[in-house]
């Protein structure tokens, strides 16, 4: 460690680094040290490659800012600007008793335009996160949301053979992943921030399942179950024929059901009134055909966010 | 992301160590049981790749000029040949490694260092672009191979592999990340050094192509 920095108290782990809370000695600015132990015969991890080349490049008031590396033989320290909190942990503290609150709608509201906007950045700079999740979305006492962790992020625009279907947390991760694409782009962060948005609504999420099986199975509950006609090519996806076979012997209706009322459910868990906006843009999001997914800049622009991009300059 | 080892079969670690050279980055020659000497490259070429492979080679020596003592005209090709089909590299990763290969020698040629300060491995072009080429690896492919498999194709020890990755990643200053869209339409641009002129490139290698140099196909 540098001696420039203080090492101060553990914020938690990440997946693949310790991070603590540190001291810049020099200009008294608090930041995050995010330090990862290195194994002299097994090199860098790409991990740690990836993130750190990758958010040198992305300077942006939503994504958590890296200010520089120290890289030693046996440890490489990654200082990131400090933020307070993260989303999981900030709604973790909103539980009362047993029961998971949602955040006041205005607050969703202010965090989802922040985190379209992180993303559409990134987006724009031909990079995919691929791990969004309430954990890694960070935030402050003045209400600034920013992408926190670039740890399975990578470039794209380049041959999909060098793609991995194992990236996204589990509940955040989109169908078509799930069921075995390569061929995923910008798409695949745009699911979990529809999973990220139903959740800072109910303070539940969306899709809690405990294996690939079931998360497709939670998933074409209540999205309904895709076919040829609702996402031409589905069927070519490796994991189809197994994962339609095996919803529809569990339910044998399904098929003919359309998906559930998003909104009513949605409603249960929610104080204030939602309006059809809010789950308008919801469905956007959740297209199960990656295809129909809104892209991030086009969420921003969705009449949901009106009186963000309608807010007079001056 | 995972570290992986290649299927394709590469020389086991124990031949290479037990082997008499040293430094046993290709080219070399493995001795079979049968006493018959298999020499892994000087197969016939597409002109293409030939043509790529001595682009390489002239960036490899032209941007080293000041720092190595050996400065043969032709010391990389059985390498580059080699180390590259061992490692499954396409075009996209070489052309990437070029471009880190390039990027380091030009700092250094820029910060005018005192060769002596450099260390030993740093005045060797093998060296400094296989570190490139683990680097163009682990930014492009989800998964990589680990270190003891890049330990397998070079011949070099982990220990070393990963000094040399740090230093090359601390010259480069992390900057890893190219626009992958435009990077093989850059190649031009990357070999002007050597070819002042309009470079005339033969038939196209694609993109995604893996060299492979003993089967004289491509593999996809």
């Amino acid at each position: 460690m540098s001696s420039q920095f203080k090492q101060l108290e553990k914020l938690g782990n990440g997946t693949y680094a310790t991070v603590y809370k540190g001291l810049n000695k020099t200009t008294g600015v608090y930041v995050a040290l995010k330090e990862v132990k290195l194994d002299s015969e097994e090199g860098t991890p790409s991990t740690a490659i990836r993130e750190i080349s990758l958010m040198k490049e992305l300077k942006h008031e939503n994504i958590v800012r890296l200010y520089d590396v120290i890289h030693t033989e046996n440890k490489l320290t990654l200082v990131f600007e400090y933020m307070d909190n993260d989303l999981k942990k900030y709604m973790d503290s909103l539980t009362v008793g047993n029961s998971p609150q949602g955040l006041e709608l205005h607050l969703v509201k202010y965090f989802q335009w922040q985190l379209l906007e992180g993303l559409a950045f990134c987006h724009a700079n031909k990079i995919l996160n691929r791990d969004l999740k309430p954990q890694n979305l960070l935030i402050n006492k003045k209400g600034q949301l920013k992408l926190g962790d670039f740890g399975l992020a990578r470039a794209f625009g380049i041959p999909v053979n060098t793609f991995s279907s194992e990236v996204v947390t589990l509940w955040y991760r989109a169908p078509d992943v799930l069921m075995g694409s390569r061929t995923y782009t910008t798409s695949i962060d745009i699911w979990s921030c529809g999973c990220i948005l139903a959740e800072m609504i109910t303070g539940k999420p969306l899709f809690p399942g405990t294996n690939d099986e079931e998360q497709l199975k939670l998933i074409f509950e209540m999205m309904g179950m895709p076919t040829e006609a609702t996402w031409p090519g589905v069927s070519q996806l490796p994991k189809y024929a197994a994962s339609s076979a095996s919803f529809q012997q569990q339910h044998p209706n399904a098929a003919l059901q359309g998906p559930k009322d998003l909104k009513e459910l949605l409603q249960v868990n929610c104080k204030e009134k939602l309006d059809d906006v809010v789950i308008n843009l919801l469905h956007g999001l959740l297209q199960l055909n990656p295809d129909m997914r809104l892209s991030a800049k086009q969420a921003l622009h969705h009449t949901w966010f009106a009186e963000y991009y309608q807010r007079p300059t001056n | 992301m995972q570290h992986i080892s290649p299927d394709t079969n590469i020389p086991s670690r124990d031949n290479l160590i037990h082997s008499h050279l040293a430094y046993q980055t290709p080219p070399y020659e493995v001795s079979l049981d049968n006493g018959i000497k298999r020499t892994p490259v000087g197969r016939k070429r597409s002109n293409s790749l030939s043509d790529l492979l001595n682009k390489i080679n002239k960036l490899m020596m032209i941007c080293t000029r000041n720092f190595q003592k050996d400065k043969k005209t032709n010391p990389n090709i059985k390498f580059l040949t080699e180390v590259l089909r061992r490692s499954k590299s396409n075009k996209l990763i070489t052309i990437l490694s070029c471009q880190y290969f390039k990027k380091i020698y030009q700092n250094l040629n820029e910060s005018n260092i005192n060769p002596g300060e450099l260390p030993q491995f740093a005045k060797c072009s093998k060296r400094i672009f296989l570190s490139c080429l683990i680097l163009s690896h682990k930014f492009i492919n989800d998964n990589t191979f680990s270190m003891r498999t890049w330990s397998s194709i070079s011949g070099l020890n982990s220990k070393d592999l990963s000094t040399m990755e740090r230093w090359c990643l601390t010259k480069l200053d992390y900057n890893l990340a190219w626009d992958l869209n435009k990077l093989v339409d850059s190649e031009t641009d990357l070999f002007e050094i050597i070819q002042p002129t309009k470079i005339v490139v033969g038939k196209r290698i694609r993109d995604n192509e893996i060299y492979d140099m003993n089967k004289k196909t491509k593999i996809y």
